[in-house]
């Protein structure tokens, strides 16, 4: 008769194989998906001396494929703490996209952690805002942020921005 | 050394030995530089005159395996991660109440010489006091106005490491 040990070992490993490779593979996924999703937020707000701020509509639609319907915003340090729709944050994009003549925006040390269920995700990272205004000449502004993503109908969006000070005066 | 001997030093046999002499050394440099002396561009200009823009030089952790920072040392506070820090100068240290007058610091209520501020200023800071755990941090260049210069009291878990040189 054959053992049937090796086999269900075999067969223990195997599985186990599999499902931590489904395991990392689905995180990569949604990690990949959510650092696609900074990236979007980093070209629809920098701005190229040679461009010219896009019409309004087209931000809307930029904004409402990347943030929650209402994307709560906690700043300790300026005075936007409040609730805004996609279309009040593309207006307030479009703003300062109006008050400078180039912007670069981009996150560093970018480190997400899935909350159980794999639906919300924390994002810590540091931004950093560089660029020209047309009265004030160059800015250069770091904010150590803590997003938070949603993932509503298999689209992640981000729904919290939290502006977290790091030297308190 | 001759000719053949620096050939054999630049371009080595490739041992077992010799792979892992490099293997040891590309291993050993990486876990340095990005782990106890990390290089650094210095980018804006809170710490001038002292450091400008475009200055190089590491972040080094090793004091700091030892001892708490210390009063003038010039440090690396960590944002989200290591990529992007602050640059500044401790000048208090927990339970110790800070305050600005007329441009000068003032520590626990006596006047801090402060040689390496050179530029004249106008900072005004109503007396607070450093937190357990935490060190005040400020940059050099008080020409900035209080109100645009980041700086303050930080945890000193934070603090990364202080500069080299």
């Amino acid at each position: 008769m054959v053992s049937r040990r090796p086999l269900l070992t075999s067969f223990l490993c195997l599985a186990l194989i599999v499902a931590a490779f489904s395991f990392l593979r689905l995180t990569k996924n949604d990690t990949e998906r959510i650092k696609r999703h900074l990236a979007l937020l980093e070209s629809m707000v920098s701005l190229s001396s040679r461009n010219t701020p896009a019409p309004f509509l087209q931000k809307v639609k930029e904004a409402k494929l990347l943030f929650a319907r209402n994307c709560q915003v906690i700043d300790h340090e300026d005075d936007f703490t409040g609730t805004y729709s996609p279309q009040a944050l593309a207006a307030l994009v479009l703003r300062f996209q109006g008050q400078v003549l180039s912007a670069k925006l981009a996150f560093y040390d970018v480190k997400i952690t899935f909350l159980p269920g794999k639906r919300e995700a924390w994002i810590h990272c540091t931004a950093r805002l560089k660029g020209k205004a047309r009265s004030q000449g160059a800015f250069d502004e770091f904010r150590e942020l803590k997003i938070l993503a949603t993932k509503e109908q298999e689209r992640w969006r981000f729904s919290r921005f939290v502006n977290i000070e790091a030297l308190e005066k | 050394m001759d000719r053949s001997g620096y050939k054999h030093f630049l371009f080595p046999k490739l041992t077992k030995a010799t792979l892992l002499r490099m293997v040891l050394i590309t291993v050993g440099a990486y876990l340095f530089f990005s782990r106890v002396c990390i290089p650094v561009r210095v980018d804006g200009i809170s710490m001038e005159p002292t450091y400008h823009p475009g200055d190089f030089t590491f972040c080094c952790r090793v004091p700091y395996f030892f001892h708490p920072p210390r009063v003038g040392d010039i440090v690396f506070i960590r944002m989200s991660g290591w990529k992007v820090m602050y640059m500044k100068r401790v000048i208090a240290l927990p339970g110790d109440r800070v305050a600005f007058r007329n441009g000068y610091l003032y520590v626990n209520g006596k006047l801090r010489q402060e040689d390496y501020v050179t530029t004249p200023s106008n900072w005004d800071l109503t007396p607070r006091k450093v937190k357990p755990g935490h060190v005040y941090v400020v940059g050099d260049n008080r020409k900035i106005p209080i109100g645009d210069q980041v700086f303050g009291q930080v945890p000193i878990s934070r603090v990364v490491g202080k500069v080299l040189w």
